[in-house]
């Protein structure tokens, strides 16, 4: 289990991150999403042990992180840029992983390049960007750590490769019981492989759940009038967002949507429909709700 | 603190960092290969035999290589810390970053030292078999300094490294960390050579032997001689440097940030600091250098072009360091803070003397011993050739308390003539107007004299001061003429009997060197070194430098301590020396007496008319020039050229008997009497003239009355009296 207790941290006198707390259960995979620069990375980096909060703790079944090397073996950090020694080939980059990480699974490893085509004993900087992002993926799901955290680290995957991936980490997950938490902008991709969901904002984290809560506290209804009303009618919902085409409206809120619809019914609207809403919708309008990008 | 030096490596991470860079290490092998002992061996393939030179030069170059890949080495194995991701991924690793950093820098100074040490040890093996008489310990002990200092050397590049954030900042500030020693020393060494009258340097490489990790590296290697400080000390004195400056590194490598980490520095005081001290001590050279260049003392007229040249360096570090014109007015006034700083610490340095340095003389009371090298234009104390140095190293240290006396008056004699001229230094040319001593002869006065003093303090610290001078302002020198340091000196052999592995020359001469008697198998040579030095140490300076008996005899020894080192001098005895003369009798010796020479002896007369004191001095046996004061002769202009014409009288064969009494050699007269000048039969071993000249006592002088009446007085050409023209 990962355990975030008051964390703070500061660069530069800039506050990133406000007294987090923050619990992520053994076995689970965590999508953390939020707009840029809310402090995805520097969340993922602390659990890491790359840096060390200001404040608070961290700990990863019950022990401390940032500099103990046998809590960080069972831990395995992948960047959003993944990392390659100079001049170096899979094969090499297999050699330096299997020193520090004893966990190394050479079965895994060559099950995995059955899977992905990626040459061995090639110069890795000749890769492209989708194959050193594989390449990374390679290794570190080899390494069969404990703690997986990846960041971003499906950006720049083909569909297929990214299916793929995603197909091989929800088997490894199920098989191992490994802790997963994947930052991404992406949360379609979030959506179809994690099974809770965090979202940082203004450098707290606002929200935080099993993504199936999270669904079904988030309600898109489509409501029909037979005559002109206002968009303000539905104040009372507080609602995340109102979109009006004619006598129209598309009303996104939270909260019980039995209770929902019986308040829209009592303003005797002709037509009341609940639409699907995805992961992505609810960022966005969460994320609006709080004032992100609603002046563009 | 026991957390400081708690620390493991990584065993396997070691070996991987070693394979990884197996190519470097095999690279840098051959280019080392190459030079030792490959060259050698070519060279050998050239000329069909070894030379040792060769062997040295192909040393040397290996330790240049090494130096080198010392600067290469960190850049492979740290250059992760240059980029954000890459740092995260390492301190990432389940790994203490303090164990991470240990590992890697054992891995650099494997990968540096792996080579160089199995081409040392190949081409040592090599050198071993092919040249006699190897000094293996000297070879250790040269390998031993290398592996010494090698991680001093290391560490202020990563110290560079660990506060910039790119490999280029990294390289150029390493680069900078290492040659700002020598720019401080050698702006010290400028700014007193230009502004500091009687500025000198104890030991020219004592202070980068401390301060520069690469100079000391090569001193430590190549400087065999060094005794003082003891090398092995030194080398203890870098190790524990390069330890130190590790954990310092340590620190800022725990506390680097990725985010930081592609910024040109890490550290916001680096640049400010490094950058500025560096320009401070840039100007402070300049400044120095471009006032001996135009040798006009203090004038602000000289400043103005190092000044603006050093702000352009600084602006161009400044412009690099911010990637840009952003901070460009910030650096102006960064660089007029500096430049003012360094213009008044200059200006305040020179105008007052070098805060006391001009003008410091220590008490008597303090000096322990004193270091003096004096080289006056008449070898008045000893003279010793560049050859004879390198049989018998010149020796230079006084530590009786009569001749410290002696060295301080005279270093305040100078100080008091310099003052009286505004303790501006002297050309060695112009005439000075000050007379600190009378009594001389404006030409004999006026003649160049170079004096370095080096006080050794009983609290161990050094003053050095060296000048050149007009001779007339050192004559309390010649006080020193007793001590056992200039018999030491004049006399080498019999200071150093031991020394001596053969004598190819033991006789005695006549006086005036018409005949000889051998020594060898006669004399022991060890008996007679330590008669003469007992007898030579017996007299006082009066005694020596005005002797009051002729001269009875010379030794004419040639004293060799090894096959081709050898050296000559013409040790003159007179009734004085009375333990040399009874070892002589009692070895059955009898003095040889003067026989015919085809040339007659002349003597030459001074002008009876010229009423100046002159200050006469017939050098010692081997003098190569020898000088008659302005009192001997009568300047003859011949159109534009003044010619010295002198006074003589050719002196039949049988009555040169009579002046025998009255001739003294290594002698001083303060009235011009007379000289007299023979035509050896006997040369001594590397004197290449014949000509002999003998000052004559002033008991001399009714004889020579009566000669210039008896005999013809001639004249002739001042120098055809000093050199033979064949």
């Amino acid at each position: 289990m990962i355990q975030l207790t008051s964390v703070s941290k500061s660069f530069d006198n800039k506050l990133v991150l406000d007294r987090i707390d923050w619990t992520v259960k053994k076995g689970s995979v965590f999508g953390l999403v939020g707009p840029n620069g809310a402090g995805k990375s520097t969340l993922l980096r602390i659990i890491s042990g790359v840096i060390k909060a200001d404040n608070g703790q961290v700990t990863v079944d019950g022990e401390f992180v940032y500099d103990e090397p046998l809590v960080k073996k069972r831990i395995l950090f992948l960047a959003d840029e993944p990392f390659f020694l100079h001049q170096s080939t899979l094969r090499e980059m297999k050699e330096f992983y299997k020193i520090f990480y004893p966990s190394f699974d050479e079965t895994m490893y060559t099950k995995l390049l059955n899977n992905f085509p990626i040459p061995e004993n090639e110069k890795i900087n000749t890769f492209s960007k989708g194959m050193k992002r594989q390449t990374g993926l390679i290794l570190a799901l080899s390494v069969n750590p404990d703690v997986l955290l990846l960041d971003e680290s499906f950006d720049g995957l083909d569909p297929v490769m990214r299916l793929t991936l995603k197909r091989f980490i929800s088997r490894e997950i199920l098989n191992r019981d490994m802790t997963v938490v994947i930052s991404s902008h992406n949360l379609r991709e979030l959506e179809d492989i994690c099974d809770q969901i965090a979202l940082i904002d203004n450098k707290k984290v606002v929200m935080s759940g099993e993504v199936d809560t999270i669904k079904g506290d988030f309600h898109k209804i489509q409501v029909g009038f037979s005559h002109d009303v206002k968009e303000d009618i539905f104040a009372f919902l507080n609602p995340l967002h109102v979109d009006k085409m004619g006598n129209v409206f598309v009303v996104v809120a939270k909260g019980d949507i039995e209770g929902i619809l019986d308040s829209i019914k009592k303003l005797e609207p002709v037509l009341v429909t609940e639409l699907p809403l995805n992961l992505e919708e609810i960022f966005v309008y969460e994320m609006e709700g709080r004032g992100y990008g609603k002046t563009i | 603190m026991a957390k400081l030096f708690s620390f493991k490596i990584n065993g396997a991470y070691l070996r991987f960092l070693l394979k990884r860079n197996t190519r470097f290490m095999v690279l840098t092998g051959i280019a080392m290969t190459v030079l030792f002992p490959i060259l050698a061996f070519t060279n050998y393939l050239i000329d069909g035999s070894y030379n040792q030179f060769v062997f040295t030069t192909g040393r040397v170059f290996i330790l240049l290589l090494l130096v080198l890949s010392v600067f290469i080495v960190p850049f492979l194995l740290f250059s992760y810390l240059n980029s954000k991701k890459n740092l995260d991924v390492y301190h990432a690793l389940p790994i203490k970053r303090r164990d991470l950093y240990f590992t890697t820098l054992l891995a650099a100074f494997a990968i540096i030292l792996i080579p160089y040490t199995l081409v040392y040890i190949i081409g040592n093996v090599y050198y071993f078999s092919v040249i006699p008489n190897v000094d293996v310990i000297l070879l250790i002990k040269q390998y031993y300094f290398s592996l010494a200092l090698t991680l001093s050397i290391v560490t202020p590049i990563l110290f560079a490294m660990m506060n910039t954030g790119t490999g280029v900042d990294g390289l150029l500030y390493g680069l900078l960390l290492h040659i700002i020693p020598s720019i401080l020393y050698g702006a010290y060494v400028t700014f007193g050579s230009a502004v500091l009258l009687g500025f000198s340097v104890a030991d020219p490489s004592l202070f980068l032997l401390y301060a520069s990790p690469i100079w000391a590296i090569f001193e430590l290697t190549f400087n065999t001689t060094r005794i003082f400080p003891n090398p092995i000390l030194i080398s203890l004195y870098w190790i524990a440097f390069g330890l130190i400056t590790s954990w310092v590194v340590l620190y800022y490598y725990q506390i680097r940030r990725s985010e930081k980490a592609e910024e040109p520095f890490t550290n916001k005081w680096f640049f400010p600091v490094i950058s500025s001290f560096f320009t401070f001590i840039v100007q402070f050279f300049l400044y120095s250098a471009f006032i001996t260049l135009s040798g006009r003392g203090l004038d602000f007229r000289t400043l103005i072009f190092p000044f603006f040249l050093t702000f352009v360096m600084y602006l161009i570090l400044d412009v690099i360091a911010n990637r840009g014109f952003k901070h460009l007015i910030r650096g102006i006034i960064n660089f007029a803070i500096i430049g003012a700083l360094s213009l008044s610490t200059f200006t305040f340095g020179t105008l007052f003397d070098g805060f006391g340095y001009i003008t410091r003389v220590p008490d008597a009371n303090n000096v322990e011993k004193v270091e003096l090298e004096y080289y006056d234009p008449y070898s008045f104390l000893y003279q010793s050739y560049y050859y004879d140095q390198t049989t018998f190293p010149i020796q230079k240290m006084y530590s009786e308390a009569e001749d410290i006396a002696t060295i301080i008056e005279t270093h305040e004699a100078i100080l008091e003539g310099f003052k009286e001229n505004g303790y501006k230094k002297w050309d060695g040319y112009s005439p000075l107007e000050s007379t600190p001593r009378s009594g001389l002869d404006s030409a004999l006065y006026q003649q160049s004299s170079n004096v370095s003093i080096v006080y050794h303090l009983k609290s161990g610290a050094k003053i050095a001061r060296s000048y050149t001078v007009p001779f007339g302002w050192t004559t309390d020198l010649l006080n020193l003429v007793d001590s056992e340091n200039v018999f030491k000196n004049r006399y080498p052999m019999l200071a150093n009997p031991d020394a001596v592995v053969r004598n190819t020359v033991f006789d005695i001469l006549d006086p005036l060197m018409s005949n000889s008697v051998t020594l060898s198998g006669k004399v022991n040579f060890k008996l007679f070194a330590a008669a003469y030095k007992s007898d030579y140490l017996s007299l006082n300076e009066q005694q020596h430098n005005y002797p009051d008996t002729g001269v009875l005899g010379i030794i004419h020894l040639t004293s060799c301590t090894s096959v081709d080192m050898c050296i000559t001098r013409g040790i003159p005895i007179d009734a004085r020396y009375t333990q040399t003369l009874s070892l002589l009798a009692s070895s059955g010796v009898t003095l040889p007496t003067f026989i015919s020479s085809e040339k007659l002896p002349i003597v030459v007369l001074p002008d009876a008319t010229n009423e100046k004191a002159p200050f006469f001095h017939i050098q010692s046996l081997l003098g190569n020039v020898d000088f008659f004061t302005p009192s001997y002769y009568d300047e003859v202009k011949e159109g534009s050229v003044a010619i010295g014409m002198v006074k003589y009288i050719e002196i039949p064969q049988e009555r040169i008997v009579e002046l025998l009494p009255y001739i003294r050699t290594n002698a001083i007269s303060e009235k011009a009497i007379g000289v007299l000048r023979v035509e050896s039969n006997i040369v001594l071993s590397d004197r290449n003239t014949q000509y002999m000249f003998y000052l004559l006592d002033e008991d001399a002088l009714p004889l020579l009355q009566q000669w210039r009446t008896e005999l013809e007085v001639k004249e002739i050409n001042y120098e055809s009296i000093i050199y033979k023209y064949e």
